[in-house]
C-alpha cells in the first residue's frame, strides 16, 4: 500500500442520534509525525481514532490521505480492512485462542503470505519487541506488559503506513508505563510512519508528541507542539487541564511594551499583579487579551502551583488564608482561599511549618503569569 | 462465604435432602438398570441380553434408525444456531420477544405441539393447501407420520435450546477481538473462520452434547408423528415396548444403557476432534 | 460499531429461520384451535366447513374435563411444593458455601436437566412398578419431582447469591440465631424467587409428558397425557375432540407463562444451562 504524505481530517462531525460525539474537527497529520489526541473522558478521542481506523463512520466532513478519500460521510468509504493502518487496543484484544506467533502472524496470513516469508517477518517483530522465547505461549500464560508488546508486533508487522494507538498503556502500572513509552516511541521512529495516539495523561502526551490535540466534549481545544500547548495554553481549559490549577479573573489596567518585553498590570483578587513577558513567543493569544484590555473585559491569569513561592517579595505579593495543607517531602501542597474567597494552589518550601488557618504570604514570578482571554466557560 | 472445606451441620442438614432423594429416584435407577440388564429373569448374573441385542437384526436396526433421525437433526441445528447466535452477537431489536417465542415450542410440550403438527401438516393442513396452490405438488399427501415429521418435531424442540447456549457464547466475546481481526486485514468471513468460531467451540460442544442427547432419546415424537413400529421404531421406543408389552424389565434396561454408551461414545468423539482441531485456551479475551 | 450494513449469510439465515419458525409455530397452534371449533375440515379447504362448538360438548362428555384439571393440578402443586422444601436449603447451600465435593453435588444437582428425561424415566419407572408405587399419586408425584429439585435448585440459586454475604454477618452481629436469621430475613428476602422459581416449574410440570406418561394409571393421568393417549391409543376419537381438549391445555400452559413471565424471566433460566 502506498505511503502517505498527509492524512487530513476536514470538518470531520460524528454523531449518535442527537448526541454530537465529535464536531468541526480539523486535523492533519504528515508523514512521520506522532499526534496525540489528549484530553479528559468522553472528549471524543477514541471516537476520533475509530473514525480515523474506519471501525466508525463519520457523518459530516472528510477523511482522506493525500488523494484518496476515506471517508466522506456518505457513499465514499474505505473499509477498515482495506485502509493499512494499524490499531493497538487499550485492552490489547489478542486472540486467547493463539500462541504469540500465530498472533502477530494473523495479518499476514490473512493476505496469504508465502509461509517463510510470514516466519521470517513475525521472527523480526518479535526480536523488535524483546520477546524472543514466547513465541509458543498463550495470551493468558504472559504478563501485562508482554501481552502489550504482542499488541505492539501484531500490529507492526505489516508495516501499517499509519498506526493508531488507543490509550494502550492505561492498562500498566506507572513503571511499566513509563518503560513501555519509551519503547513506543522507538518504534514509532523506527516505522518512520506517522503514529496517532490517543491518552487522558498528560505526561505521556508531552514526552512522546510532535504535536497534540488537545479536545473537550468532541471539539478541539487547541493543536500545538507540547511546548506551545504547556506554555502558552489557548483557553482556560488547556490551562486547566495542562496544570494551570490557578485561574483567576482579573482587569488589566495597562499595557506597555519596551526592549522587547512586554508589561501588563492587572488587578484580580484585590492584589495588583504584573506580568513579563518576551514579545516574540507570546503571539497567539496577544490580540484577543490586547482587545479585552482595550474594552475593559475581564481576562484570565493562570498560574502554576510550582511557580508561587513563600514569602513576600518586590511585586506580585499576595495574602492567603491557609486551608489545607500536606506535607509532601521537599515541598508542601497548599490550598489557601483569598479574602474575597477565591481558592488559590500553591507548592512551596515553607521557611517554617504552616498550619491551617494561617495567614501566609505568597509571592509569583512576574514571568510566570500568564495571561489569557475570558472564554466564560467553566473549564 | 465461610471457607471451612469440611461439612458442617448445617451445609449438612441443607443438602441432605436433595442429595438422598436424588441419589435414590435419580442415580440409583441407573445402577439398577446396569444391574438389570446383566441379569437374567431368574437373577443370575449373564450377558445373555447383551448377546441378544447384539444378534437380533430388528433390534439393531434401531440403533441405525435413531441415529438416522437423531444426527441430521443435531447437525443442523448446531449449524442454523451458530449462524444465527453469531448474527445475533451484538444484540438485536426484540431479542425478548424473539426468545420468547422460540421457546414457546419448549414451554407448551412436545405433545401439543405434536398433535399440532397432525392436522397441519396433514393432507389437509394448511401447509399441503399452500404447496397445492403454488404448484409445487399434484396431490396432497400427509407430511407426517414418517420420517420427516418426526425429524421436524425434534428440530422444533431442539433448536431452541442451542441457540440461546450460542448466544450466550457469542455476546461474550469482546467486540475489540472483532475489530483488531478486522484492522490486521481480515475479511469478515475470515474473521468468522479464525476468529469467532474458535471461541465459540466450548459452546457449540455443549450444545451438540444437549442437543443430541436429546435428540437420541426421541420418543414422544416418533410414536405420535412416525411410524413407531416399523420407519421410525427408535431405540426409546424399542425400550418401552420390551418393558410395557412384554415385561421383559431386563432386556428393556438393556436398551437403555446401550443408548447410553452410544450416546457417550459420540459425544466423546466430537469432543475428542475438537481437542485435535483446537488447542489453547478458550477465554474469551480481556477487557 | 457500525460497519455491518449488509446481511450476510448470518443475516438471511436469522430472517429465515426465525419466520419460517414463527410462522410454523403459530400455524400449528392456529389449526388446533380452529379444528376445535369446526364442524368437520376433511375436505381440502383452507377452513373447516362450518363452525360450532358440538366437539367441545362432545370432549365435555368423554372426558371428566374437572377431574382432569383437579388432578393435574393437584399432582403439579405437590409436586413443586416438595421439590421447593428439598431445593432451596440445597440452592442455599451451594450458592453460599464452600465444601469438600461441592463440585460433583453440584453436578448430581444439575444432571437430571441435562439428561433427557425418557433415559433416567424408563429405569425410573420400572423401579417404581417394583416398589408397588406406580398409578399412585405419590408415584407420579416422586417421578415429577426428579427435575423439578433440579430445575428449582438452578432457579432459587441467583436469587440468593444477589443476597450479600454480609447480610447474614451483619444479622448474627446484631444478635440472631440461624432460624431467626432464615425466617426473618433470608426467605422474606428471597420470596420473589420462591415466588418466581414455583411458577415456573408449575408451567413446567404441566407439560412434563414421558415420566408421568411411564407411572400413572388411568385415573392418575395428568392432561397432557390423555392427550397423548387419545391420540395413540387404540379407537377412534375425532380429532376435533382432541384439539379441543389441547386447546384447554395450551390455554392453561400459556396462562401460567405469562404469569411467570411477569415474575421473572424464563429465557434467563433456560440459558444457564
Amino acid at each position: 500500500m502506498k505511503d502517505f504524505e498527509k492524512l487530513i481530517m476536514k470538518d470531520v462531525g460524528m454523531s449518535y442520534g442527537d448526541l454530537h460525539v465529535l464536531r468541526d474537527f480539523n486535523l492533519t497529520v504528515d508523514r512521520n509525525e506522532f499526534v496525540t489526541l489528549l484530553g479528559p473522558s468522553g472528549c471524543g478521542k477514541s471516537t476520533a481514532l475509530s473514525c480515523i481506523s474506519g471501525l466508525l463512520h463519520i457523518n459530516d466532513g472528510r477523511i482522506q490521505v493525500d488523494d484518496e478519500i476515506l471517508d466522506d460521510g456518505g457513499h465514499r468509504f474505505v473499509s477498515p480492512e482495506k485502509r493499512g493502518f494499524g490499531i493497538i487496543f487499550q485492552n490489547y484484544a489478542l486472540f486467547p485462542h493463539m500462541t504469540v506467533f500465530n498472533n502477530i502472524a494473523f495479518s499476514l496470513s490473512v493476505s496469504h503470505k508465502p509461509k517463510d516469508e510470514i516466519k521470517k517477518r513475525v521472527e523480526e517483530a518479535i526480536r523488535m519487541v524483546h520477546l524472543e522465547g514466547q513465541e509458543l505461549k498463550y495470551p493468558s500464560q504472559l504478563s501485562g506488559g508482554q501481552q502489550q508488546r504482542v499488541a505492539i508486533a501484531r500490529s507492526v508487522v505489516i508495516e501499517p503506513r499509519l498506526l493508531l494507538l488507543d490509550e494502550p498503556l492505561s492498562n500498566l502500572d506507572t513503571k511499566l508505563r513509563i518503560e513501555m513509552r519509551f519503547e513506543l516511541k522507538q518504534i514509532h521512529k523506527r516505522l518512520e510512519r506517522a503514529s496517532i495516539y490517543v491518552t487522558h495523561d498528560q505526561s505521556e502526551a508531552l514526552a512522546l508528541s510532535d504535536k497534540i490535540v488537545i479536545m473537550k466534549i468532541g471539539k478541539i481545544q487547541q493543536i500545538g507542539t507540547p511546548k506551545a500547548v504547556y506554555l502558552y495554553p489557548a483557553n482556560r481549559f488547556v490551562a486547566d487541564f495542562m496544570g494551570y490549577k490557578n485561574i483567576w479573573k482579573a482587569k488589566i489596567s495597562e499595557i506597555t511594551e519596551s526592549e522587547g518585553q512586554r508589561q501588563i498590570l492587572l488587578e484580580s483578587n484585590g492584589f495588583k499583579l504584573i506580568s513579563r513577558s518576551i514579545i516574540a513567543e507570546n503571539i497567539q493569544v496577544d490580540t484577543a487579551v490586547i482587545n479585552a484590555a482595550k474594552l475593559g473585559e475581564e481576562v484570565l491569569v493562570a498560574i502554576r502551583p510550582d511557580d508561587i513561592s513563600f514569602g513576600a517579595a518586590a511585586v506580585n505579593t499576595l495574602e492567603a488564608t491557609v486551608e489545607v495543607t500536606e506535607y509532601l517531602g521537599t515541598t508542601n501542597q497548599v490550598s489557601a482561599k483569598f479574602k474575597n474567597g477565591t481558592l488559590m494552589q500553591a507548592r512551596v518550601t515553607p521557611s517554617h511549618s504552616i498550619s491551617m488557618n494561617d495567614r501566609v504570604t505568597f509571592n509569583i514570578d512576574s514571568h510566570k503569569i500568564f495571561v489569557i482571554p475570558d472564554d466564560k466557560e467553566e473549564a | 462465604m465461610e471457607r471451612r472445606k469440611g461439612w458442617s451441620a448445617e451445609t449438612t442438614a441443607f443438602l441432605f435432602p436433595a442429595v438422598v432423594f436424588l441419589l435414590v429416584v435419580f442415580i440409583y435407577p441407573f445402577i439398577y438398570a446396569i444391574q438389570l440388564s446383566l441379569t437374567d429373569g431368574m437373577g443370575a448374573v449373564t450377558l445373555a441380553n447383551y448377546i441378544k441385542y447384539f444378534t437380533n437384526v430388528v433390534e439393531m436396526k434401531t440403533i441405525l434408525i435413531t441415529l438416522k433421525i437423531s444426527l441430521p437433526v443435531t447437525i443442523l441445528s448446531i449449524v442454523l444456531a451458530v449462524s444465527i447466535a453469531y448474527f445475533m452477537r451484538r444484540g438485536i431489536k426484540h431479542e425478548k420477544l424473539i426468545s420468547f417465542f422460540l421457546m414457546l415450542p419448549m414451554t407448551l410440550g412436545v405433545v401439543l405441539i405434536a398433535e399440532g403438527m397432525i392436522t397441519y401438516f396433514g393432507r389437509n393442513g394448511w401447509v399441503m393447501m399452500l404447496l397445492e396452490q403454488l404448484g409445487f405438488v399434484a396431490d396432497r399427501t400427509s407430511l407426517i407420520h414418517n420420517y420427516f415429521g418426526v425429524v421436524m418435531s425434534l428440530f422444533i424442540q431442539t433448536f431452541p435450546m442451542g441457540l440461546i447456549i450460542l448466544i450466550g457464547y457469542t455476546s461474550g466475546i469482546h467486540p475489540s477481538l472483532e475489530m483488531a481481526a478486522t484492522m490486521l486485514g481480515a475479511t469478515k468471513a475470515q474473521t468468522f473462520w479464525k476468529i469467532m468460531l474458535p471461541l465459540m467451540m466450548p459452546g457449540v460442544l455443549i450444545a451438540f452434547a444437549l442437543n443430541f442427547t436429546s435428540a437420541f432419546s426421541v420418543f414422544t415424537s416418533a410414536i405420535m408423528l412416525g411410524q413407531p413400529t416399523s420407519l421410525t421404531r427408535v431405540m426409546a421406543y424399542a425400550a418401552y415396548v420390551h418393558a410395557y408389552e412384554y415385561y421383559d424389565y431386563n432386556f428393556s434396561a438393556t436398551i437403555c444403557i446401550i443408548m447410553i454408551i452410544i450416546q457417550l461414545i459420540i459425544i466423546g468423539f466430537v469432543f475428542a476432534l475438537r481437542n485435535r482441531l483446537y488447542k489453547g485456551a478458550s477465554a474469551v479475551g480481556k477487557g | 460499531m457500525n460497519i455491518n450494513k449488509k446481511l450476510g449469510f448470518s443475516g438471511v439465515m436469522f430472517y429465515v429461520v426465525n419466520i419460517i419458525f414463527m410462522i410454523n409455530v403459530f400455524g400449528i397452534l392456529l389449526s388446533v384451535i380452529v379444528n376445535s371449533f369446526g364442524t368437520s375440515w376433511n375436505k381440502g379447504t383452507w377452513l373447516p366447513d362450518s363452525f360450532s362448538i358440538k366437539w367441545w360438548d362432545y370432549l365435555a362428555g368423554y372426558h371428566d374435563i374437572r377431574h382432569l384439571l383437579w388432578i393435574t393440578m393437584l399432582i403439579t402443586l405437590l409436586t413443586v411444593i416438595f421439590s421447593l422444601i428439598i431445593a432451596y436449603p440445597a440452592a442455599y447451600v451451594i450458592a453460599k458455601r464452600r465444601f469438600v465435593g461441592k463440585n460433583i453435588i453440584t453436578t448430581l444437582f444439575l444432571l437430571p436437566l441435562l439428561i433427557p428425561p425418557i433415559s433416567y424415566g424408563l429405569p425410573l419407572a420400572i423401579l417404581i412398578y417394583k416398589v408397588k408405587l406406580a398409578t399412585t399419586i405419590a408415584g407420579v408425584v416422586i417421578v415429577n419431582m426428579v427435575p423439578t429439585v433440579s430445575f428449582m435448585i438452578l432457579v432459587i440459586m441467583p436469587f440468593i447469591e444477589q443476597i450479600g454475604d454480609n447480610v447474614e454477618s451483619a444479622s448474627r452481629m446484631l444478635g440472631a440465631n440461624k432460624l431467626q436469621f432464615f425466617s426473618r430475613i433470608l426467605i422474606p428476602l428471597t420470596i420473589p424467587g420462591i415466588l418466581s422459581a414455583s411458577i415456573l416449574s408449575i408451567v413446567r410440570v404441566i407439560s412434563l409428558f414421558e415420566l408421568t406418561f411411564l407411572v400413572c394409571g388411568a385415573k392418575t393421568q395428568t392432561l397432557i397425557v390423555t392427550l397423548f393417549s387419545d391420540v395413540n391409543s387404540p379407537g377412534f376419537r375425532p380429532y376435533q375432540m382432541i384439539d379441543a381438549l389441547a386447546v384447554i391445555f395450551f390455554l392453561l400452559t400459556i396462562v401460567l407463562a405469562t404469569i411467570s413471565m411477569k415474575v421473572g424471566n424464563p429465557t434467563s433460566i433456560y440459558s444457564k444451562i
